[in-house]
């Protein structure tokens, strides 16, 4: 394990100990700040940073620092699992198309491509109107809306793959085609797997903020990043660290998503492997 | 010993280029041994050579050797980090050394030129030839526009491309292979450089184009009076074409002189290991006469009828109805169990596909199968799992043919993981028995791809085909990616197993020179036809078919003239002629060949006169 820890990059060790400190020092804050997230303290509102709020209070005088350590699970629940959602039905939906191609690509591709065609952020909002603003609904319209990206990578991956040499090899050796799909393409697929989750996981992040921006994300007065920065938007010249501190705990999950994404890529790539 | 043999034959002239004492090193890798040092790792150790204007010399070695980091030095084209760390370069009179950008900018393209290995990407596909050719010259000179392309038409015709005011206006993919690496001789000889360097010219083309190709390159040459140095690895080649010889191993030059000198005697081992390593014309065996009579009892291992075999081309739309392109036409063949059967042919003659069919990789359209009895063609056709103990396929590319995620030991234990009868243990034992079936080391098993080389991973490519025992195995080109030393091993390799586990074998091979090394019985295949087919022997002396008397005259060969010394070797066959009453096929898509026999074993495919 040390050792292990020794020989990663620094990039690599920045990101992992940035995330793991953003975790648990959420987890260990929200249980000991002697503040509610949701209750409100109209005595208190729109106070600056002090003593007894690190962060300062937002409109209804709740402490923003708790809000940004219970909104952490929150935003992460969120985009984590709309990553996993759309990873899951991406790879199946790609591998299928990109390996057995005819007619069942054929639709597929229709499918994806006009989901493609809309704006990303249009659709959720569509999905969303139809869903009702609720954390599922938000896991949901996101994951629709990420599939399309990560089936054509994948499809693409495979189908290039599919020519491979040692494709065919495990063909002749009498691997049936489920077997050489998920023995010998799918793992050669990681690497952009790898590459596209991440980037996909940093974009849910921000959408979630935008939708709670639009109204139709997290439901008040559960906090998350995104919503927080949304009730911030009215307050920004009185009080500009409600906007301030969420945005910046977002910024600093991004980074340490990314350089950790980028340390997958590279550990990840064969090719890579013994240099 | 290479000081000794430049001070021998050092030319009364002034040479044009000499290089003395030349070393290049890059900087080591930044991981190596957990440390960041500055230290650099040479990979060109103290070059000596000098050429004279018009001379033709040739750097030999294998990949890795350093010949392609002494062409770039030449043209500073050295790639990033690598630096000339000694040594002097002197051309016509200057240091190149010491030259900053603006100075090579004038000698490149103007002085020294270059043509590289890949035709298909040496040009730019969106620009039309005859911009390309002259854009150097008109940026280096003055001259008028059309004196510059009343040049470059000069040089298309000396280069034999037919009308070459028209090609001027085409696009690079409207040529082949062979036209394109002409059309860059052209292009590299437009400002009269003093000095061309071609970088392994003709690796990646077929043997009859190489020959014109090479044939072109240094009659335009002599013409302009221009020096080559030849980058290769091929010394038929060198033998063929250069006077001087440079031998490289690792950086260091080990052996240097007149080819013939060397040819003759060479004195250092690695040049002896290279000249051994070439395919050689086997001793006749005296058991072949036993062979035969056995042959005659051995059964039919493939046996194919009238086998087509149609590509559907691309529709447009899709009411268009489908198209096809026949590349194997009504192919007969049969093979006894137990020999080596070579195809024959170049690129695009189907003998990839004739190899594919068998494994059931492709569809008959036409024909029929049967492999160790079994027809794989018709209704009811078996699954590639009913025949993966049968026949197995060696691949060409030793990096394509493995999963680059998967251990060297799962690669190859994968067909036995399909037999629920074998316990863990027990594929363990069969695949490290197999590793050492091809001469690796059993602690390779949980190494991974990437950390082996070319040979390795063909040997356990090798390995995992001969794992399930299989009667039958198709070979596709094994050796063509590989060092000429490691081809030798791989095929002695294969001969070595074959004797051992008895499997039939079926060789596909560009190369006729390995051909004759391995095989029994020889096909050669033409635009999807099997021209002509016999015995190794017969083939080989008494080829009968145009096509195969021009493949073997294509053929730069040496052979061993004695203890340890070798001479050009070229097949100047007296003209075999076709039987009287036949002629050959004038159009290959739709001709109706006949098959006439030769002799008991030898047979030839051609047109009845009419």
């Amino acid at each position: 394990m040390i050792k292990n820890i020794k020989n990663m990059q620094p990039n690599a060790l920045i990101g992992y100990s940035l995330l793991s400190m953003i975790i648990i020092v959420s987890l260990v804050g929200a249980i000991i700040s002697p503040y509610d997230p949701v209750e409100a303290d109209f005595l208190n509102r729109f106070a600056s940073p002090s003593a007894g709020h690190w962060f300062g209070t937002d409109e209804y005088g709740r402490d923003v620092l708790t809000r940004i350590l219970n909104g952490t699970f929150t935003s992460l629940r969120v985009s984590t699992a709309a990553v996993i959602l759309s990873v899951i039905v991406g790879v199946v939906l790609g591998a299928c198309t990109g390996y057995f191609g005819g007619w069942l690509d054929r639709i597929a591709m229709v499918v994806v491509d006009s989901i493609m065609a809309f704006p990303g952020l249009l659709l959720v909002l569509g999905i969303m109107s139809a869903l009702g603003p609720s954390e599922l609904g938000i896991i949901i319209a996101l994951g629709i809306a990420y599939t399309p990206s990560i089936t054509r990578i994948v499809r693409g991956t495979v189908f290039s793959l599919r020519e491979k040499d040692f494709v065919e090899a495990s063909k002749l050796c009498g691997n049936s085609d489920w077997v050489t799909l998920f023995r010998h393409i799918l793992p050669n697929c990681i690497t952009p797997i790898v590459v596209i989750s991440t980037s996909i996981f940093t974009s849910a992040l921000l959408s979630e903020t935008a939708l709670s921006f639009l109204g139709l994300g997290i439901p008040p007065p559960e906090p998350s990043w995104g919503s927080m920065l949304a009730d911030s938007r009215n307050y920004l010249g009185l009080n500009p660290w409600m906007g301030i501190f969420p945005g910046l705990a977002i910024t600093f999950t991004l980074l340490s998503i990314n350089l950790i994404g980028d340390a997958l890529r590279d550990k990840w790539d064969p090719y890579m492997r013994n240099l | 010993m290479q000081q000794k043999t430049e001070s021998h034959m050092s030319p009364p002239t002034h040479p044009l280029l000499e290089v003395k004492d030349l070393s290049i090193a890059f900087p080591s890798a930044r991981f190596a041994d957990n440390k960041r040092d500055k230290s650099t790792t040479p990979v060109v150790n103290r070059t000596n050579f000098s050429l004279k204007s018009g001379e033709i010399m040739a750097i030999v070695g294998e990949s890795g050797s350093g010949k392609t980091m002494v062409a770039r030095a030449l043209l500073g084209l050295l790639p990033s980090g690598g630096i000339i760390s000694k040594g002097s370069i002197n051309f016509s009179g200057e240091d190149l050394t010491k030259f900053d950008q603006q100075q090579w900018k004038n000698i490149r393209g103007q002085k020294i030129s270059m043509i590289f290995q890949e035709p298909m990407v040496s040009l730019n596909p969106t620009l039309k030839i005859g911009f390309q050719i002259c854009e150097a010259m008109s940026h280096h000179t003055s001259l008028p526009y059309q004196t510059i392309w009343a040049r470059a038409v000069e040089l298309l015709t000396q280069v034999k491309i037919k009308d070459p005011e028209q090609c001027m206006h085409k696009f690079p993919h409207e040529f082949s292979g062979g036209m394109r690496q002409r059309i860059m001789i052209a292009s590299s000889l437009m400002m009269k450089p003093d000095l061309l360097i071609a970088d392994e010219p003709t690796t990646a083309l077929d043997c009859i184009v190489q020959k014109e190709v090479m044939d072109i390159l240094l009659n335009t040459t002599r013409n302009e009076g221009t020096a080559v140095l030849l980058i290769t690895h091929d010394l038929g080649l060198v033998a063929h074409y250069a006077s001087k010889v440079l031998v490289m191993e690792k950086g260091n030059v080990v052996e240097g002189g007149k080819v013939s000198n060397i040819l003759d005697k060479p004195t250092h081992p690695y040049t002896r290991k290279l000249l051994s390593s070439l395919p050689h014309k086997p001793e006749p065996l005296e058991a072949e006469a036993e062979a035969e009579a056995e042959a005659e009892t051995a059964n039919c291992i493939v046996s194919i009828k009238n086998l087509c075999v149609d590509y559907p081309i691309r529709r447009q739309w899709f009411w268009q109805q489908q198209q096809y392109n026949r590349v194997l036409h009504n192919i007969n063949m049969d093979m006894r169990a137990g020999e080596t059967l070579a195809i024959v042919g170049e690129s695009g003659s189907g003998k990839t596909s004739l190899g594919r069919a068998i494994l059931q990789l492709v569809n008959a359209s036409k024909g029929s199968i049967s492999v160790s009895g079994i027809p794989i063609t018709g209704e009811n056709p078996p699954s590639l799992r009913d025949m993966s103990p049968i026949v197995q396929l060696i691949f060409q590319d030793p990096y394509a043919s493995l999963s680059p995620r998967q251990t060297i030991g799962k690669s190859i234990s994968e067909p036995l993981l399909l037999k629920p009868e074998l316990g863990k243990d027990e594929i363990t034992k069969l695949t490290k028995q197999a590793l050492k079936d091809v001469g690796l080391p059993d602690d390779y098993y949980n190494r991974y791809p990437n950390e082996l080389s070319g040979g390795q991973r063909q040997r356990v490519s090798i390995a995992r085909a001969l794992i399930s025992k299989p009667k039958l195995i198709i070979a596709d080109e094994p050796v063509s990616a590989l060092d000429i030393t490691v081809q030798a091993q791989i095929l002695s390799l294969l001969t070595k197993l074959k004797q051992k586990y008895g499997f039939s074998c079926i060789f596909i091979s560009h190369d006729l020179s390995v051909v004759e090394q391995v095989a029994d019985r020889v096909v050669v295949l033409l635009h999807g036809h099997i021209v002509e087919w016999g015995s190794s022997e017969a083939l080989f002396n008494r080829p009968a078919h145009p096509y195969t008397q021009k493949l073997l005259a294509a053929l730069p060969e040496l052979q061993a003239k004695g203890e340890g010394s070798y001479a050009l070797h070229t097949r100047e066959h007296q003209h075999y002629p076709l039987p009287s009453g036949y002629q050959e096929a004038a159009d290959y898509a739709d001709a109706q060949l006949s098959h006439v026999k030769l002799s008991d074993s030898h047979y030839v495919a051609c047109q009845k006169t009419l």
